[in-house]
């Protein structure tokens, strides 16, 4: 399936998976929850020997060497390892804002590795969705006006009935008139999840997304993050935090741009609330 | 402690990454200093170029002249200002022949028909008085003696494209070989047909030996004026008053007038315009300057705000707030040290633009137009002021507030505002894309109002500057309309003194075959004043003769000074052409101009005082006459004044006429009727019927050169300060870009939404700009110009057609600057934006 206004030939979706504009239009049908359980086969996230270099002069860097991965639906995957592994490099690839050197990149199916800005863009509206660690929410818009912009960037219908939801969904029914400046930082944080919530969109990568939050906010935010994946959306976090990676059903870490570990949390996976940093 | 030096190099290297924004402030500040210095620096220039023209050319201390077209002996006038007791104060004396004639200087293809004078000197006099600079060509030289050689005036010249030597042909069918061209002080400027108003191209100057003039005009040996020069330290009221004495008993029934160098009409124009036109130049180039101050002031304000988390880190450092407001003040150091930079640059520039407008205006002999050093220090002292200043309250506002809410992301999003709340939380329909260029402007009220302040600040000098051209289009336009009512194609034969209608010249005219329709009216020098204040003003009989007075009102609302004015009787519905009206009636009294209705405070069906010369036998006696005001004519210029024959018994003139209004016959066209007449014995010129045209765009032209400079600056400025509010704002909402385009909106929408938050600004700065535009509009042209042009009847106009430029240009040049980011939006490391965590 060709992705929604996309010129034909431009991409090689896989005949007979759903696509990303499906994807996302199932998602809209119900706010927060994107797929049955049950449907964790489907491979939303499929990454193929992918390399990442930046040239610097005569000097290069290597952020990613090799980095084969499949992730499907129903995941909360935390993508482990400390600064300058490549992780973020690894998300912003996963998010289409960077470009691999080498292997590919298939999201819902479809090949984004050397797709046009334009089709790249679309993804970004219609599969993929960002939490920030410094939140990036929009100053000028109150809480319930950011988690619009979400669900207005991609074209959802009934945006105010999915916003409304979605607030009390996050908790912030009581704030969704606040400016981002009256807010908390786990406020913000979760205004953000909120945000990329109401898009509707299958993925939901989040670099960081406790980096600026005491421990309590924190693990409030983990258990946001873990419930959207237990409602069927993939979700990838991005952390150095080794304590974070418990509460994750998979844990990838990397660590000179290669993935060193793959599988579940060492010692299985935990609640939330008995983390502990 | 750190050490300044470390504080220099920060600020060093700051400026490096952003120099293209400080030069660009800097250069908007160089704008506004630099219009001022250069418009500032030409009254200077004015006043030293007049006094040494003057003074170079010797110019007279009184002047002798016979009146209502008589003359005296050669040699009679000069012999008289040697009698007297005085005469030893006396260092130089020349006898002249002044008289009206009309020059032909046509060539082949280009025609050149226009009233002037002829002016015979006595070439042999020393040393010589009123003398005639030569600009281009030789002077004239005692061998010219009788030769029919003669100058030409530069200024007609220059205007009429005329070569260096040539030939004209004066009234009478008289024939001169110009071998130059010059200018003698009388001349510096050329008298309009109407008082008040100035021609380049319309008048003549033809400068001749004495012998020459009295043969060309045929008054052989026969002279009508004396100008003289007095030792320095000499009482020159109480010389003229022993000389007029002394003339009165040598010529008994000769008019006589004794006027001095004030009363040189063309030399007080030229000096008291310089204090009226500074005053309205101060006040263009000062609207200027506060737009170029408000923009640095927004946007030297919106950098230092942007070092407002550094600030807070350094007060939670425990660094002094006096050593942290050190580097955003080094800003307004920088910016503007490189304003007074710019301002040089831009002020030189103006001053040569200026310079060579002035020299196009008034081609004196000498003009000195040097460099203004205390100009240029006032403009350099304001030009490094104002960007500290600028800088002053967002370094205090950042030196103030807690370190704990400087160093917080969101607080740099100014939430803090008074009024943000409030805006904040203003319904607005559509969805969040729809509104969020609403919401930015909203969420930040200080930054929109100063912005729009910067944008209004320079509307408004756009407004001024063009509204002025449209006003002065407006008025020509006017004034050409009403003069071609009807008969448009009519000529004036002007007579040289009043005379029978069954006169020769007139019966000449009459049979002339290129006419055919002859129409005697009368132009007769007068002077109103409302009735109640009559007498208040100089009147014509001024105690030193009966020679016109300088009794100009003064323009500053209704005022009883008296109005020089040139009454046109004539019969008004009946003949070739006639007044229009805008108020009242046009029979049963005088039709006074608006302008002049206003200052004398006077309405129709009021009575004013005509001050006129009345026939009494073979002489002229000046009486006053109250006349009740019919109406209100059409004509923008207040010093004509319209009369009905049937209303105008009190000058006894009636079967007489100075002014022949013809209408050419088919087959003459207006050149070669003009000829046909000037060539009539006793013709003096002949003007076209839209000649007064031509005196008020001459009138208006130093102001339409200067407004079109000050134009350019402007809409200079206007780029400058959208490229820059562009600028800054790209750069304050960067990471709000990247986040959009990280959720997959294109560089079009992002762009889109800037443009319309920009757009939003502009139409704010801009219908601030225009309602204080208007405003400033009608200041500077009901009171400024009213002062600097008493003689012309303005209103402020503000064409459709203008506002609509403005607005296109005030919104959309605002709208569009973001566009130039466009590459900077499209090519941006979004990741690395996203995670920069300010």
């Amino acid at each position: 399936m060709a992705l929604p206004g996309s010129p034909a030939g431009r991409e090689t979706p896989t005949a007979g998976e759903p696509g990303i504009a499906g994807a996302a239009r199932a998602a809209t049908e119900q706010p927060g929850a994107t797929e049955k359980p049950g449907a964790a086969e489907a491979v939303r996230i499929d990454l193929e020997g992918v390399g990442k270099r930046y040239d610097g002069g005569t000097t290069g860097v290597t952020a990613l060497a090799d980095v084969t991965l499949r992730v499907g639906s129903h995941c909360l995957l935390v993508i482990l390892g400390p600064s300058g592994c490549g992780k973020t490099t690894l998300l912003n690839v996963i998010g289409t804002l960077d470009t691999p050197t080498t292997g590919t990149v298939r999201l819902e199916g479809v090949d984004v590795t050397a797709a046009s800005r334009r089709i790249r863009r679309e993804v970004r509206r219609r599969a993929v969705s960002f939490v920030f660690q410094s939140f990036n929410l929009f100053p000028a818009l109150t809480a319930r006006e950011n988690v619009r912009f979400g669900a207005d960037v991609a074209g959802r219908d009934r945006a105010d009935e999915v916003t409304d939801e979605v607030l009390v969904g996050v908790g912030l029914a009581e704030r969704a008139t606040h400016f981002p400046h009256q807010l908390s930082g786990g406020e913000q944080q979760r205004v953000a999840i909120a945000r990329a919530i109401a898009t509707g969109n299958p993925i939901l990568l989040a670099d960081e997304p406790t980096g600026e939050l005491d421990f309590t906010t924190g693990v409030r935010i983990l258990e946001l993050l873990r419930g959207q994946s237990e409602q069927g959306r993939t979700v990838l976090v991005v952390t150095h935090n080794r304590e974070i990676a418990r509460i994750a059903d998979r844990v990838v870490e990397l660590s000179g741009g290669r993935i060193v570990h793959d599988g579940p949390p060492p010692g299985g996976r935990l609640p939330a609330a008995e983390l502990r940093w | 402690m750190t050490s300044p030096g470390l504080w220099w190099r920060w600020s060093l290297r700051e400026l490096r990454q952003r120099l293209l924004l400080v030069v660009a402030i800097a250069i908007m500040i160089g704008l506004g200093t630099g219009l001022y210095a250069g418009l500032t620096s030409s009254s200077h220039w004015r006043r030293q170029s007049y006094d040494a023209s003057y003074a170079r050319l010797n110019v007279h201390d009184l002047r002798v002249a016979v009146g209502a077209g008589a003359t005296v002996a050669q040699g009679r006038l000069a012999a008289v200002v040697r009698s007297l007791p005085s005469a030893a104060a006396v260092t130089g004396d020349v006898e002249r022949l002044v008289l009206p004639t009309e020059i032909d200087a046509s060539r082949p293809g280009h025609t050149v028909l226009s009233r002037g004078e002829l002016v015979g000197i006595d070439l042999t006099a020393r040393p010589p008085v009123d003398a005639v600079s030569v600009a281009r060509g030789r002077g004239l030289v005692p061998a010219d003696q009788g030769r029919d050689v003669g100058i030409l005036d530069r200024t007609f010249a220059l205007a009429n494209h005329l070569p260096p030597s040539g030939t004209v042909r004066t009234s009478g069918g008289g024939q001169v070989h110009y071998v130059g061209q010059g200018q003698s002080p009388e001349y510096f400027i050329l008298p309009g047909e109407q008082p008040g108003l100035v021609t380049q191209s319309g008048f003549g100057v033809l400068y001749l030996s004495l012998p020459t003039a009295q043969r060309l005009t045929g008054q052989p040996g026969a002279v009508n004026d004396l100008v003289l020069t007095l030792r320095p330290g000499t009482d020159t009221g109480a010389f003229a008053a022993e000389l007029s004495r002394a003339l009165s008993a040598a010529l008994p029934g000769t008019s006589v007038t004794v006027t001095d160098r004030d009363d040189i009409q063309t030399r007080r124009i030229l000096y008291d315009d310089v204090n009226s036109d500074q005053r309205l130049w101060d006040v263009l180039a000062v609207v200027v300057l506060i737009g170029a101050v408000f923009a640095a002031f927004n946007l030297v304000g919106r950098v230092v705000d942007a070092q407002r988390r550094e600030i807070g880190i350094g007060m939670a450092l425990g660094v002094p707030p006096r050593r942290l407001a050190l580097r955003p003040l080094l800003l307004g150091v920088q910016v503007g040290v490189l304003g007074v930079v710019a301002g040089v640059v831009v002020g030189l520039v103006v001053g040569a633009a200026m310079g060579a407008l002035l020299r196009g205006v008034w081609p004196l002999p000498a003009w000195h137009t040097n460099f203004q050093v205390g100009v240029f220090a006032r403009a350099a002292a304001v030009g490094l002021v104002l960007p500290v200043l600028a800088a002053l309250p967002p370094v205090w506002r950042a030196v103030r507030v807690e370190p704990v809410r400087a160093i917080r992301a969101s607080a740099v999003a100014g939430g803090s505002e008074p009024l943000a709340g409030p805006l904040g939380r203003l319904r607005l329909p559509g969805g969040s894309l729809a509104q969020m260029p609403l919401r930015n402007l909203a969420r930040a009220p200080r930054r929109l109002l100063l912005t729009a302040v910067a944008i209004a600040a320079v509307i408004t000098a756009l407004v001024v500057f063009t509204g002025e051209l449209d006003t002065f289009t407006r008025t020509t336009d006017r004034a050409e309309r009403d003069l071609t009512t009807s008969a448009p194609d009519r000529l004036r034969v002007i007579l040289p003194r009043v005379e029978p209608v069954s006169s020769p010249t007139v019966t000449a005219v009459r049979r002339s075959p290129a006419v055919t329709e002859t129409d005697p009216t009368l132009a007769l020098p007068s002077r109103i004043f409302a009735a109640a204040g009559a007498g208040s003003g100089r009147g014509i009989g001024n105690g030193r003769g009966a020679g016109a007075g300088n009794g100009a009102g003064n323009g500053d609302g209704a005022t009883a000074e008296p109005i020089d004015v040139l009454t046109y009787i004539l019969d008004i519905g009946h003949g070739l052409w006639s007044p229009s009206v805008v108020s009242g009636s046009r029979t049963g009294g005088v039709l006074i101009a608006e302008k002049a209705a206003h200052d004398l405070g006077v309405h129709p069906g009021d009575t004013i005082t005509l001050r006129h010369p009345q026939r009494v036998g073979t002489g002229y006696r000046t009486v006053d006459t109250p006349l009740r005001i019919a109406g209100i004519h059409a004509f923008p210029v207040r010093s004509v004044v319209f009369l009905d024959n049937a209303d105008a018994g009190a000058f006894r003139l009636a079967g007489t006429t100075n002014v022949l209004v013809v209408q050419p016959a088919p087959g003459y066209g207006r050149d070669a009727a003009t000829r046909t007449l000037a060539a009539i014995p006793g013709v003096a010129s002949v003007a076209s019927a839209t000649a007064s045209i031509e005196e008020i765009r001459t009138l208006l032209r130093s102001f339409v050169g200067i407004l079109r400079i000050g134009e350019v600056v402007v809409l200079l400025l206007a780029a400058l300060i959208a490229y820059n509010a562009m600028s800054i704002a790209v750069d304050e909402r960067r990471r709000e870009h990247a986040t959009m385009l990280a959720y997959g909106l294109s560089t079009r929408t992002v762009l889109g939404l800037t443009v319309a938050e920009s757009a939003v600004m502009g139409l704010v700065g801009t219908l601030l700009g225009i309602a204080a535009g208007y405003w400033a509009l009608r200041y500077t042209v009901e009171v400024l110009l009213a002062e600097t042009l008493p003689d012309l009847g303005v209103q402020a106009i503000l064409s459709g057609r203008t506002l609509a430029v403005i607005v296109l240009l005030g919104v959309g040049a605002v709208a569009i600057a973001p566009l130039a980011a466009a590459r900077r939006i499209r090519r941006m490391d979004v990741p690395s934006t996203l995670r920069v965590i300010e």
